[in-house]
């Protein structure tokens, strides 16, 4: 099982992302997996990833957000991490905006894995210490050795 | 009586797989939302770290299986200072209080004091047998509800 610093797309860190409305951020973020080539067939992810949008909050609470989609549209799994300096609305239970953003794709065939790795970072994101980090990190390599640092 | 949201609790030693289907067809009936509430101790970091993965395991595994049944979930992940009979039963009151729940349901080996539970919320609450074996074993009409 990969660990969530090596499935982090290191050299597509978005410190600070353009959009803040949700779908927009997540297409934003999902992009990068389409242009990576990750993503293979863009229209079939999105509508996994809006359908799980319309039915659950994938906003965890203090300020963390964790967009996920299981899809035979995806070639291997992949985490892109994007920070947001306003907060974006992501419905959290504590309604709190989210600021730190990590979208999750993972092919259809890897639910154990997709599983795992949601259980890992939504962990790691629990530690005060590791969100505070994220939150003030100035370089895209910080951010990975913040996730090495705290899983 | 229709149920909009229903509360489930999901103790380490519950076998998801059979509390995960019955929470579904409860919220497919009637079209309700769920919450899945996961509840870990405060203790030394160590411990609470693994503690906590394993949590968030069986919630995210509930949420993939109402993902595909087209269930509307939250994830909880609370923490207690002591995970013992009486923090567990009154943190699950204030959580079904706080989202306004209609049932609640929990495997049978949860530590919560039954009677307090129901004397404070007043709502349906189901245990789901850990002597079922099987899916089929948890048609609504196998179950009691208290």
């Amino acid at each position: 099982m990969q660990k969530i610093s090596e499935i982090v797309l290191a050299d597509e860190v978005v410190l600070d992302v353009q959009n803040s409305e949700k779908i927009a951020v997540i297409k934003e973020l999902a992009q990068i997996l389409i242009d990576k080539n990750i993503v293979t067939n863009p229209d079939e992810f999105f509508s996994a990833i809006l359908r799980r949008e319309n039915l659950e909050s994938t906003g965890i609470g203090q300020g963390v957000a964790i967009p996920h989609a299981r899809s035979s549209a995806v070639k291997n799994i992949a985490i892109v991490f994007g920070r947001s300096k306003a907060g974006v609305d992501f419905s959290s239970l504590d309604g709190q905006p989210s600021y730190l953003i990590f979208l999750i794709a993972a092919p259809e065939d890897k639910k154990t894995e997709y599983i795992m790795t949601l259980a890992r970072l939504s962990k790691l994101l629990r530690k005060s210490d590791a969100r505070n980090k994220l939150m003030t990190v100035q370089q895209p390599q910080e951010v990975i050795e913040t996730i090495i640092r705290y899983e | 009586m229709k149920l909009e949201k229903i509360l489930l609790y999901v103790e380490p030693k519950a076998n998801i797989e059979l509390i995960s289907q019955f929470t579904i067809n409860l919220a497919q009936q009637n079209n309700a939302r769920v919450f899945a509430l996961s509840m870990i101790p405060h203790s030394i970091p160590q411990i609470k770290t693994r503690l906590d993965e394993q949590a968030w395991k069986r919630l995210y595994e509930i949420e993939e299986d109402a993902f595909e049944a087209g269930i509307k979930i939250s994830l909880l992940l609370e923490e207690l200072e002591k995970m013992n009979r009486e923090n567990l039963t009154q943190k699950l009151i204030d959580i079904s209080k706080s989202f306004q729940v209609d049932a609640v349901i929990f495997y049978s080996t949860a530590k919560i004091n039954i009677n307090k539970l129901i004397g404070e919320i007043k709502l349906p609450v189901y245990i789901i047998p850990s002597s079922a074996k099987s899916k089929t074993e948890l048609r609504n009409d196998s179950l009691q509800e208290v």
